[in-house]
């Protein structure tokens, strides 16, 4: 059949495996006629009773809807009888890898703006919940950002994993550390976190684990109460005694993002703001002062 | 709210464009047919109306684009249960198991379904979150009736 003519083997040529979950693998591969880089990931079909598995079709219906240059894009959708592979633009280099490997040209105080308006200007289309450096793609190049992690495109969790599980606690925001409801301001958090790290190369939180996390936030931004946080009282966490829920001395968010200028310490601030509620959007972020002059 | 309505209407619009046709009547005729099997089918398993609707939607998606000649009847009922099947994983929460979709005259088997749902994705270009008349009425239903909930069965009656 006709439909099966561009397979794997004619269009792009495999090359080493770059991930591994239990979706199947990733691999880096060449596109044999425009000679670039390409990463695909390879679906496995479990149960051939099921036919196209349902999270398939609709992770590549997604992807199909978006498209954005801060998105890292869906290139190709080749099929077999056994499996589907998803072909990606390729970028070598993440974040985190970035603030490792240029450690000057990485705080430059313009870039860190560029990429978090970059980052901001994408994140209210759709929900990630596990946005952090190594799922964000650097072109080093072109100075652009893409965020890698629109369910099917996340480069090694497991696709549509709808649990509170999913993001390393240090840029996990608060109402995801005592299990109540989220939703996109979640997302704000992380950059908020992803955003101190860009100026300092240092992880805001280094977040152990769900205690030590929440401990260091409140550390850092105060114990909230029922005024900064009607409703907080309900979430389970004992707020009778605030001394045991902090560690340390209190720093500010200058002391510990130093060399941010004054306006982005007001963003950080309101983007790390505890309260889902009360934390700023993506929107509103985007016309704050901080970005006036960029 | 108005973007959202605004959102469904320019994206009816461009895909009512691309998917316009012309129709023989060999094909009027089989795809009467069709509709009236996938509503059959609605029936049975217990899906929603818009389940249904979005199967009809690419059938004529997929009919838009390619040909099936008029001795294949059995193309035009594969492709209905492909159709279906693809719709359900799209809006189910429940989806049958393909060996559970009876055709009374074929057997496709399960291999011959999955092939086809393929075919139909590929010629879909995988672009299945069609917007169909649902979604206007959801948020039309909830515009008309704001704080009281609505009557039951007011979807399905409409």
């Amino acid at each position: 059949m006709d439909y099966l003519i561009d397979t794997m083997d004619n269009k792009y040529e495999q090359l080493e495996t770059i991930g591994r979950g239990n979706f199947g693998e990733v691999y880096k591969c060449r596109d044999r006629e425009k000679n670039t880089f390409a990463s695909m990931k390879r679906i496995l079909f479990r149960y051939q009773d099921d036919g196209v598995p349902g999270s398939v079709i609709r992770g590549v219906a997604l992807l199909k809807e978006l498209d954005h240059p801060n998105i890292i894009s869906l290139l190709d959708v080749l099929d077999d009888e056994k499996w589907v592979d998803l072909v990606f633009e390729y970028l070598e280099m993440d974040l985190w890898r970035f603030m490792g490997t240029y450690p000057r040209i990485g705080k430059d105080p313009n870039l860190t703006k560029s990429f978090l308006y970059q980052i901001l200007s994408d994140s209210y289309r759709i929900l990630h919940r596990n946005l952090k450096p190594r799922n964000i793609m650097v072109d080093v190049d072109k100075k652009i950002v893409k965020i890698a992690d629109y369910g099917l495109a996340r480069p090694v969790d497991a696709p549509v994993a709808f649990t509170y599980q999913v993001l390393s606690p240090g840029y996990k925001a608060p109402e995801l550390l005592i299990d109540a409801k989220y939703s996109t301001p979640v997302d704000i958090w992380s950059v908020g976190c992803i955003f101190a790290e860009m100026v300092t190369h240092h992880p805001l939180f280094n977040g152990q684990c769900e205690h030590t996390a929440i401990m260091e936030m409140f550390s850092l931004l105060g114990v909230p109460n029922v005024e900064t946080w009607p409703g907080v009282t309900s979430l389970g966490i004992n707020l009778s005694n605030p001394e045991a829920l902090v560690s340390g001395v209190r720093r500010s968010l200058s002391d510990v993002v130093k060399g941010l200028e004054p306006t982005g310490i007001d963003l950080l601030a309101q983007m790390l703001c505890l309260n889902p509620c009360r934390r700023i959007t993506a929107r509103d972020a985007l016309i704050h002062a901080y970005f006036r002059n960029a | 709210e108005e973007e959202y309505v605004q959102m469904l209407i320019d994206r009816e619009r461009t895909e009512s464009e691309s998917s316009r046709m012309s129709i023989d009547d060999w094909i009027k005729c089989a795809r009467s047919d069709a509709i009236t099997w996938i509503l059959k089918a609605r029936a049975l398993f217990r899906f929603r109306f818009q389940t249904a609707y979005l199967s009809v939607v690419y059938f004529d998606r997929f009919l838009s684009k390619r040909i099936i000649d008029s001795d294949k009847y059995w193309a035009i009922r594969l492709l209905s249960l492909a159709c279906l099947s693809l719709a359900a994983k799209m809006e189910e929460c429940r989806v049958p198991a393909l060996s559970e979709f009876r055709v009374e005259e074929y057997n496709f088997g399960s291999e011959g379904i999955q092939r086809m749902e393929l075919l139909v994705l590929n010629t879909l270009e995988w672009k299945m979150s069609s917007v169909t008349p649902f979604a206007y009425l959801h948020h039309f239903i909830a515009k008309l009736f704001k704080d009281q909930s609505p009557p039951r069965n007011v979807i399905s009656r409409t």
